[in-house]
């Protein structure tokens, strides 16, 4: 019998003419190796559980971020709109009163402002044409109003599971921010592909290089997101300077 | 004694001749608003919708001059006004939409275009608040032109950024792609840039030479050109 702190494991079967000495360092041998094979089983199944609650985690908090996005588009963002036009037309009405006019006007600017401002932070929370029209058009998107001018190709139009297209987003998004605000560039590229069940999502600047993963919380919090799709990701010198952002992620047809 | 208040010729009594709109959002309080305006400047309301269904009932039955709708209606709240836009443009060719959206999708802009070129606008819904100019973009659609938000004008043009075939533009000409890619006539260029009839055709006559376009006869046709020009250069 094998028996690992107290309690039986497996039986060893043998011939009873066998040295005991011989028979007992075998049974060592075999309950070390079970004992071990048991182990790496429990780390695998760990492992796999925390792979799972990760990607868990990530796509309860893509959905929270739709629920807000869409909150904010159906409550404070059109109550602002409603508001704005009420105020224009009691700017209308008040034409003959300079003071009051001016008054409005001001209160106009203030609130145009501040529905800018909101409608920019519903859009970084959540992007609706991602929701609506898939990665290829929120990543052109991006590129319409990114202040260096990218291009964007992509080899697919179709959809891809939304945690799928959530990372791909935010990682264009995450890199062209990061281009505009760091990289000094003349331009940007991105390259949205899908070759052996893998989509590649690839984002390359002619600035001045230097950007690591291992910097700075934006692609550090890349990396993570991309991990939790099991996707790679990985941040190198781009060819003529520039920086070069990859990320594969693992997408089934 | 104090002179008595000029009273506007138009305002709240909508004339025989006057364009007949029809509203869609979800929200009372908006439609309400937007009626008010409407009707204060000489437009008859003639219904109001809260969804794409209602909204096609409406248009069958009152054939509309325009529609004024939301981008994002119930059930589904995503795209359901440029849906609407593209059924009522095919069924009812006399029907001019106007779609507000909470953002502006310069790709969403320019494919509404692209599938009806004439008597369709895409503003972003603040646009509203300022009275004048929304008015006007009603009636614009009305007569058949087409409305494009500034901001996908804007980005459209930024994207371009040292664009080679931008850079031929001087500023001025540079300003009158920008009034014509929002769907502005000559005459309304004229206006705004304080210049006269025959200064502005030069110019749109340079633009579309340099920028090696065929000049279109329709203020509409000449939107799309101009947009898919800056669309895919």
């Amino acid at each position: 019998m094998v028996e690992r702190e107290g309690q039986p494991l497996a039986a060893l079967i043998h011939d009873p003419a066998l040295d005991q000495g011989l028979v007992r360092a075998a049974a060592a041998a075999a309950g070390m190796a079970i004992v071990n094979e048991r182990l790496q089983a429990e780390v695998r199944t760990q492992l796999e559980d925390v792979r799972a609650s990760r990607q868990r985690i990530v796509e309860a908090g893509d959905a929270e971020r739709r629920r807000v996005e869409r909150n904010l588009h159906d409550g404070a963002q059109q109550r602002m709109v409603t508001l704005a036009l009420l105020l224009a037309m009691l700017r209308d009405r008040a034409g003959g009163d300079p003071a009051m006019s001016a008054s409005l006007d001001q209160a106009a600017a203030e609130l145009k402002q501040a529905i800018a401002e909101l409608r920019e932070l519903a859009r970084g929370i959540h992007p609706a044409i991602l929701t609506e029209e898939g990665l290829p058009a929120a990543v052109e998107a991006l590129a319409d109003r990114s202040p260096v001018p990218v291009r964007v190709r992509a080899d697919f139009d179709a959809r891809l599971p939304g945690p799928i297209e959530a990372t791909a987003y935010f990682v264009v998004a995450e890199s062209l921010t990061n281009v505009t605000k760091y990289a000094r560039a003349s331009g940007a590229r991105v390259e949205l592909s899908r070759r052996d069940g893998h989509l590649r999502v690839e984002v390359t600047d002619d600035g001045v290089g230097g950007a690591e993963a291992s910097r700075g919380s934006g692609l550090r919090g890349l990396e993570d997101r991309v991990a939790a799709v099991r996707g790679s990701f990985c941040v190198q010198e781009a060819p003529g300077g520039g920086t070069c952002v990859l990320a594969e992620i693992p997408c089934d047809a | 004694m104090p002179e008595p208040a000029p009273v506007p010729l138009i305002r709240g009594r909508p004339s025989a001749a006057a364009i007949r709109v029809v509203l869609a959002d979800d929200s009372v309080l908006f439609r309400e608003g937007i009626a008010r305006v409407l009707a204060d400047n000489g437009f008859a309301v003639a219904g109001q919708a809260a969804d794409a269904s209602e909204l096609h009932a409406a248009v069958d039955r009152l054939l509309p001059d325009v529609v004024v709708t939301d981008i994002r209606m119930p059930p589904t709240n995503t795209n359901e006004g440029l849906l609407a836009a593209r059924r009522i443009r095919a069924e009812h060719p006399q029907t001019g939409v106007l779609v507000l959206s909470q953002y502006v999708e310069t790709r969403q802009a320019v494919k509404m275009l692209q599938d009806a070129p004439a008597r369709v606008g895409y503003l972003l819904k603040d646009r509203v608040s300022d009275i004048s100019e929304f008015a006007d973009a009603v009636r614009r659609i009305a007569r058949g032109g087409s409305v494009i938000d500034p901001e996908v004008v804007a980005q459209l043009l930024r994207r371009h950024g040292e664009d080679t075939s931008l850079k031929g533009l001087t500023g001025r000409e540079r300003d009158i792609l920008a009034l014509m890619a929002q769907g502005r006539s000559n005459r309304a260029i004229c206006e705004r840039l304080f210049l006269s009839t025959k200064t502005v055709e030069t110019h749109v006559g340079s633009i579309f030479a340099k920028l090696g376009l065929l000049s279109a006869a329709d203020d509409h046709r000449r939107v799309l050109a101009v947009l898919t020009f800056l669309r895919n250069a």
